[in-house]
């Protein structure tokens, strides 16, 4: 029980207080070019929590099963990313197959995700800080809904903003920072929430 | 010869103003928040990207006509990836402390946008030369822009410039600018704003420079068209008076008839 | 020119792009790994002096199981006894490192050898989020003495508590040690 505890513990405060976007600056690039519209930042966000947990479940075992033992724990990053580039084609084929449909509204977000630092991130991250699997795991499923959350709630916020009455020069992207460093603002407040639990 | 000159002037001008990696192609803007806290973290960012950059264009150009079509992002990926590798390691081994601050955005460098972009974009259809000048300019105006990002963060952030921390070879030494601390650790004086160091700050920051870009864009952009009216109006003015001349000389020359 | 030559052609190239990849990357491991190895062993020796305030030690690492202790230990990984440079013993000082959800901690904490108490720590790695929080809020007070070990309400609690687990553990370890 205590196990499970911790384990919903480490999803939620990696998702709100440790959250990727917001604090760890993971996965910028989507964040500010796909959440124009409040559709395709729920399409990007599934695609990556899809990908975020393959690249877990795949990368943490094959770092401490097979580069490890084969003594080229160096050779990691090479190892993730052409993973995760892989992952993404596979994924991007298979859905193809079985639901065009759903391709139709994630296939253009695949080919993003692989440039989109949070999967490389979590991957690295999972071994890089000595991670138990489930740990990796918890951190993986923090850091994608994380994703998620964030992405959408500002793709909501950004379609109010474009009907605002924002000064010239603000109109746009850096109106959108300054609406990102509010919503850190407001995170940073979660500091702590756990912390009477972690006693 | 000359006009060649002039031609690999503007490209490594380009990286630094008309195409900005970071400013105006908004490209590598995760280490441009994560990494921008102090001075001296950013130009150690952005001198491992000028590196990696540099490597990976110029290598991705000399193999361009051996890479096949269809596998071009793979191979890239893992050249890229092999440069990133690499300049972990030295820096792991010769700069301990840059390692040990810039962490996993390091390996990041993998995934960022612009090197990928520049492999694909530019140096898969140019010489090697015009890829190594691009690569430099590129990554000077990134770490450039990396620079003044810090430089506000830092300044507004922590009240002082420190040098000493990571490049260990330089002497420790601050420079007191909104925080003043004496010789024995009391502070004089503190106008420091801590948000600026926060993950908030460093949006604000970013948001306010494509601001400042943007409206230094829009006055230019006004002033232009604003000179267009005028000298439109200027010019139909000028016709109107020629054909008011023409007619009045029509005039004159019909009533002398 | 034919698809099956097509395939063999893409297929070699891009396996001479991956070998000649781990090559260098293998070669760059070789040039680069005992300078790493130094600067860790710099960075712990700076740690030793810290902790004992002294300009030069001499140091002596053993493995836990060399040293005799035998319990179940999860964050201790490796113990250096230290000397002054007059061969008068100090105490011990335990390399410890462990990881939770923020990230990775290691650390060396030290201990007196005439009254066997926890001296203090130093930070080796600290790559927690909230790592600056946790150095001036709980690391820094605790070596100054103004802060007590399980007082880990500090803002980076998480991580304090981690800190104090590893200090913890120590303290068994250092008595199973000078038993």
């Amino acid at each position: 029980m205590e196990q499970f505890i911790a384990f919903l513990l480490a999803i939620l405060s990696s998702m709100l207080i440790d959250n990727v976007v917001l604090s760890r600056f993971y996965g910028i690039c989507p964040f500010l070019g796909v959440s124009r519209k409040t559709k395709s930042s729920l399409g990007m966000g599934i695609a990556v929590v899809f990908v975020i947990m393959l690249a877990t479940l795949i990368c943490w075992p094959l770092y401490h099963f097979v580069l490890v033992p084969a003594g080229i724990p160096f050779m990691d990053t090479v190892v993730y990313i052409l993973v995760i580039a892989s992952l993404v084609q596979l994924v991007g084929l298979f859905i193809k197959k079985y639901s065009p449909s759903l391709y139709k509204s994630l296939g253009i977000y695949l080919p993003l995700i692989t440039t989109n630092c949070a999967v490389l991130g979590v991957a690295q991250g999972n071994t890089d800080q000595g991670y138990t699997f489930l740990q990796a795991i918890a951190n993986g499923l923090g850091t994608s809904i994380g994703f998620l959350l964030i992405i959408v709630t500002f793709s909501c916020i950004r379609t109010r903003l474009d009907s605002a009455n924002t000064p010239k020069a603000f109109k746009g992207l850096p109106i959108a920072l300054i609406t990102a460093a509010i919503m850190a603002i407001a995170l940073m407040g979660l500091q702590g929430l756990f912390s009477g639990l972690a006693l | 010869m000359s006009r060649e000159k002039g031609q690999t002037k503007a490209n490594f001008l380009k990286g630094i103003f008309l195409e900005n990696p970071l400013f105006v192609s908004i490209l590598g803007t995760c280490p441009a928040l994560a990494t921008t806290k102090s001075l001296e973290a950013a130009i150690g960012m952005g001198l491992l990207f000028t590196i990696v950059l540099i490597c990976s264009n110029v290598l991705v150009s000399a193999l361009r006509k051996l890479i096949p079509e269809e596998i071009r992002t793979p191979a890239y990926i893992v050249i890229i990836a092999t440069f990133v590798t690499m300049v972990k390691m030295f820096t792991n081994a010769f700069l301990p402390e840059l390692y040990s601050t810039l962490g996993v955005f390091i390996s990041l460098i993998v995934v960022n946008c612009i090197v990928l972009g520049r492999a694909e974009a530019y140096a898969s259809k140019n010489t090697v030369f015009d890829s190594f000048i691009d690569g430099v300019g590129m990554g000077v105006g990134y770490t450039l822009a990396l620079m003044l990002m810090a430089l506000f963060r830092e300044v507004i952030g922590s009240g002082m410039i420190t040098v000493g921390n990571i490049f260990t070879f330089i002497p420790k030494s601050s420079l007191p600018i909104l925080k003043c601390v004496s010789a024995e650790g009391d502070v004089i004086y503190d106008y420091s704003i801590s948000l600026f160091q926060t993950p908030a700050g460093a949006f604000i920051v970013f948001g306010l420079i494509l601001a400042t870009i943007a409206f230094i864009q829009n006055r230019k952009k006004e002033l232009a068209s604003y000179r267009d009216r005028q000298e439109k109006i200027r010019k139909a003015q000028e016709a109107k008076e020629a054909a008011l001349k023409a007619a009045q000389t029509n005039n004159v020359e019909g009533g002398n008839k | 020119m034919s698809d099956k030559k097509k395939y063999i052609i893409t297929s070699i190239t891009l396996g001479a792009i991956a070998a000649s990849s781990g090559l260098l990357i293998g070669v760059t491991n070789l040039v680069t790994k005992d300078q790493i190895a130094k600067n860790e062993e710099n960075k712990i020796n700076n740690g030793i002096k810290e902790i004992f305030d002294q300009n030069t030690v001499k140091v002596e690492g053993f493995d836990l199981s060399e040293a005799g202790i035998t319990g179940d230990y999860k964050y201790v990984e490796y113990l250096y006894e230290v000397k002054d440079e007059n061969d008068n013993e100090l105490g011990c000082a335990f390399v410890t490192s462990g990881s939770n959800n923020y990230g990775k901690i290691s650390l060396i904490i030290g201990f007196d050898a005439a009254e066997k108490a926890f001296l203090n720590l130093s930070v080796v790695v600290n790559e927690q989020t909230y790592a600056t929080t946790l150095v001036d809020n709980y690391i820094n007070p605790l070596n100054n003495g103004k802060r007590d070990v399980d007082d880990v309400k500090c803002g980076a609690t998480y991580g304090a508590k981690l800190v104090r687990d590893m200090i913890d553990e120590a303290e068994a370890a250092v008595e199973e040690f000078y038993k």
